[in-house]
């Protein structure tokens, strides 16, 4: 928390190195325990702060050093809390070695929001190119919020490995492949075998039955869905999917991480593309029947959206950056498992997937892009 | 040195711009010395949030245009709430090179997203010790009411009084933001809670406005004020980078520093603008002024002596709290005030035998004071 002058005793809060009045040197003073001495529970918003109330409490050290923390829970005048770590989160899995199959999006952001939570992320895919490229794109965007000093102790906790057996002496294991059952069957069959028996074994999976992938293993007790949003480092949601074996101990140890990794994590059951997905597929399957039967312009359709319901993009153009091919095939998993009409998927989406018009990613959706 | 020319333009939620509040409260100030803008030698402006609001920097630039074919030396000073404070010092500095130099102060804080403005005035704090935890300016002095309520004894209804006061004293200030409002101790005392234990009433209000200062070299007319002193102290920019919090440094030793070059003392003082961003604020200053010991200014506020009749009369425009607070206008707004008081030209709200008056003008949670004395000459 704050920097000494070894000679004059000047206390700085910034690491300045030497003293700009005798010109010593200036070293860290390590944390010690912060006694409470003021606190206020703030109740109106700010950008960077939207969630409210939250607490900032004014604490001191044993010198007398003052400091502010931000807390999610209320601690009272007196109270003595433990030096700040990694600190503003509520998690304390801070040190994890985890594991992460799978280097699509939600993988990588997955492993960049770990890394900077001081984890050690072991990143598994079948080709070593593909391996050197998620690093390359990992430390980029980890240097745009961190000090180079700090990216590259971060990136010495990244190791990347073309063998999934590496994943032997791992806390937990997030697979995060593609979403298709036979091939996740079979990496879990495989982390089975390979992982501590006291790991915990997780899947990404957005739409696919938790408890059927949990089928895989001897013990699903273990087995649970961590269900990241896109891009991870910026959606404050986790879904914590509790399949009908998944004990307390492996729910907790969820929760618990996705605190540390500095999200707010939602407790669900195993259950059709569980709450967000959920809500989400009728709302986009509506929004293609507005515009397939021409009740209203693509923009406008947006428009309405964003303005009347204050959702900061349209369900069209969240379609075209999820991809039209993606939602399809959420929608007909649901719509298969449910055997409800309401899912049943609106012809323009059904046909435009057919012409290859997929969104963003083929630069042709609802919109076009170049 | 002397003010000789004051200009303010209504504060409140206005549907003028930056350059129209600027360009308003500069010719008042201009009409009211009766020195023309030709004999400006140069000007200094204090703004706060124009970068991160407005997108609008190079500000002296901007007051160029607004002044065709002058092209005189505009500078833009920011020290956060106190940079028209801050810009009246520089502009007394130059005194020795200028004859008339004009300052001008100018905020436009309205029709921005809530949230956003929030963030923008956390600018004035730490990015990382304070902005990062979420430590918005009602929050950090929300801290400072709850050590002063531990150490002192001070209570919500004290702060409240505070409140009442200065709405009382704007009711009298046709400029005032709150000139139509009225309010009493129950409304106050109902407001919704911002920061524990501060409630929506004991915050100042998100105000545009521009005040605008003439200062000359020598006196020309009988209704300039003399400037006695100006003094400028810095802090540490984080409430967390001291140690203790209920006093602020930077007013103590501005304070001394300046009643020194005046050559008066603390019970010399006749009237005093003091910087009530929060109620609290006001009964800190109270304190790091001399206006009382440590842990009495409540003592002084239960017995009505900052009222208009009383022995110190405090923001008789009604302060920051009620005549408003459009951030880098608030220095000179504040200066306007104490010369219309020294004048006598104050109208309703006219204190009677005023002679000093102080203005105490801060930037941040303490890291910047300013402050000034004047006095109205024989």
């Amino acid at each position: 928390m704050v920097f000494v002058c070894k000679k004059c005793g000047k206390v700085y809060y910034y690491d300045v190195k030497r003293c700009i009045f005798c010109r010593s040197e200036v070293s860290e003073k390590k944390d010690s325990k912060l006694k409470v001495k003021a606190f206020t529970e703030v109740l109106v918003p700010s950008s960077d702060h939207k969630q409210v109330p939250y607490f900032d409490v004014l604490v001191e050290d044993d010198q007398g050093n003052l400091g502010i923390i931000k807390s999610g829970v209320r601690y009272d005048v007196g109270h003595t809390l433990e030096p700040a770590g990694k600190g503003k989160d509520k998690g304390s899995l801070h040190g994890l070695k985890m594991g992460i199959v799978g280097t699509g999006v939600t993988g990588l952001g997955i492993a960049e929001v770990a890394l900077m939570h001081g984890m050690e992320v072991r990143l598994i895919s079948r080709t070593e190119d593909r391996l050197k490229k998620a690093g390359e794109e990992i430390s980029r965007f980890m240097a745009k919020f961190m000090a180079e000093k700090d990216k590259n102790e971060a990136m010495g906790r990244y190791r990347p490995s073309a063998r999934i057996e590496d994943l032997g002496d791992v806390d937990l294991v997030i697979e995060s492949v593609v979403e298709d059952k036979k091939t996740k069957d079979e990496y879990f069959r495989k982390l089975d075998k390979i992982c501590k028996k006291n790991a915990v074994i997780a899947t990404n999976t957005s739409s696919l039955s938790v408890d059927e992938l949990g089928e895989n293993l001897k013990d699903p007790s273990r087995f649970l869905g961590i269900h990241f949003f896109n891009p991870v480092p910026r959606m404050a949601l986790v879904e914590v999917v509790k399949g009908k074996n998944t004990s307390e101990k492996t729910l907790n140890f969820a929760v618990e991480f996705a605190e540390t990794l500095g999200k707010s994590p939602v407790i669900t059951k195993d259950s059709p593309c569980f709450i967000v997905n959920r809500i989400m597929v009728p709302y986009l399957n509506e929004a293609a029947h507005i515009y397939g039967e021409g009740v209203a312009s693509k923009e406008d359709i947006d428009k309405a959206v964003k303005l009347g319901l204050n959702h900061p993009m349209g369900p069209l153009a969240l379609m075209d950056l999820i991809g039209l091919d993606v939602v399809l095939e959420i929608m007909n998993n649901i719509r298969n498992k449910t055997n409800d009409r309401k899912y049943l998927p609106a012809g323009i989406m059904v046909k435009m997937v057919k012409e290859g018009k997929l969104g963003r990613k083929s630069g042709q959706g609802f919109f076009k892009y170049s | 040195m002397y003010i000789s020319g004051i200009g303010k333009t209504k504060f409140g939620v206005l549907d003028k711009g930056l350059p129209e509040l600027a360009y308003e409260a500069m010719y008042d100030a201009i009409e009211d010395s009766g020195i023309p803008i030709t004999e400006i030698d140069a000007i200094y402006v204090g703004n706060f949030l124009g970068g991160i609001l407005q997108n609008q920097l190079h500000m002296n630039s901007l007051i160029s245009s607004l002044l065709p074919g002058l092209n005189i030396p505009i500078i833009r000073i920011e020290t956060a709430c106190s940079s028209s404070g801050a810009a009246l010092h520089q502009a007394i500095i130059s005194l020795s090179r200028y004859k008339n130099v004009l300052v001008l102060g100018v905020e436009k804080m309205n029709g921005i997203d809530n949230s956003l403005l929030t963030k923008g005035i956390c600018a004035a704090g730490d990015c990382c010790m304070d902005q990062n935890n979420g430590l918005i300016f009602p929050a950090a002095y929300a801290l400072v009411a709850k050590k002063h309520m531990e150490e002192y004894g001070t209570t919500a209804d004290d702060l409240a009084l505070v409140a009442l006061k200065s709405h009382e004293n704007a009711n009298l200030n046709e400029k005032a933001h709150f000139y139509h409002k009225k309010v009493d101790l129950d409304m106050i005392k109902r407001s919704p809670i911002v920061c524990t234990p501060l409630r929506l009433f004991d915050c100042s209000p998100i105000s545009d406005g521009a005040a605008a200062l003439v200062v000359s070299r020598e006196k020309r007319s009988k209704r300039d004020i003399k400037i006695l002193a100006s003094s400028l102290k810095t802090d540490t920019i984080s409430l967390a980078q001291r140690k203790d919090i209920t006093s602020f440094k930077a007013t103590r030793l501005a304070a001394a520093e300046a009643y020194k070059e005046a050559g008066i003392s603390a019970k010399d003082v006749d009237i005093a603008e003091v910087h009530d961003c929060f109620t609290i604020s006001e009964l800190v200053a109270m304190e790091d002024l001399g206006f009382c010991k440590p842990g009495e200014s409540k003592d002084l506020v239960r017995k009505g002596e900052t009222k208009l009749d009383g022995r110190i009369p405090i923001g008789t425009g009604g302060g920051l709290k009620a005549n408003g607070h459009p951030i880098g206008a608030t220095g000179a707004s504040q200066i306007c005030e104490i010369v219309a008081q020294l004048r006598g030209e104050a109208g309703k709200r006219q204190v009677k035998g005023a002679n000093i008056g102080l203005a105490q003008n801060i930037g941040g949670v303490g890291g910047t004071c300013v402050i000034h004395i004047l006095k109205k000459e024989d």
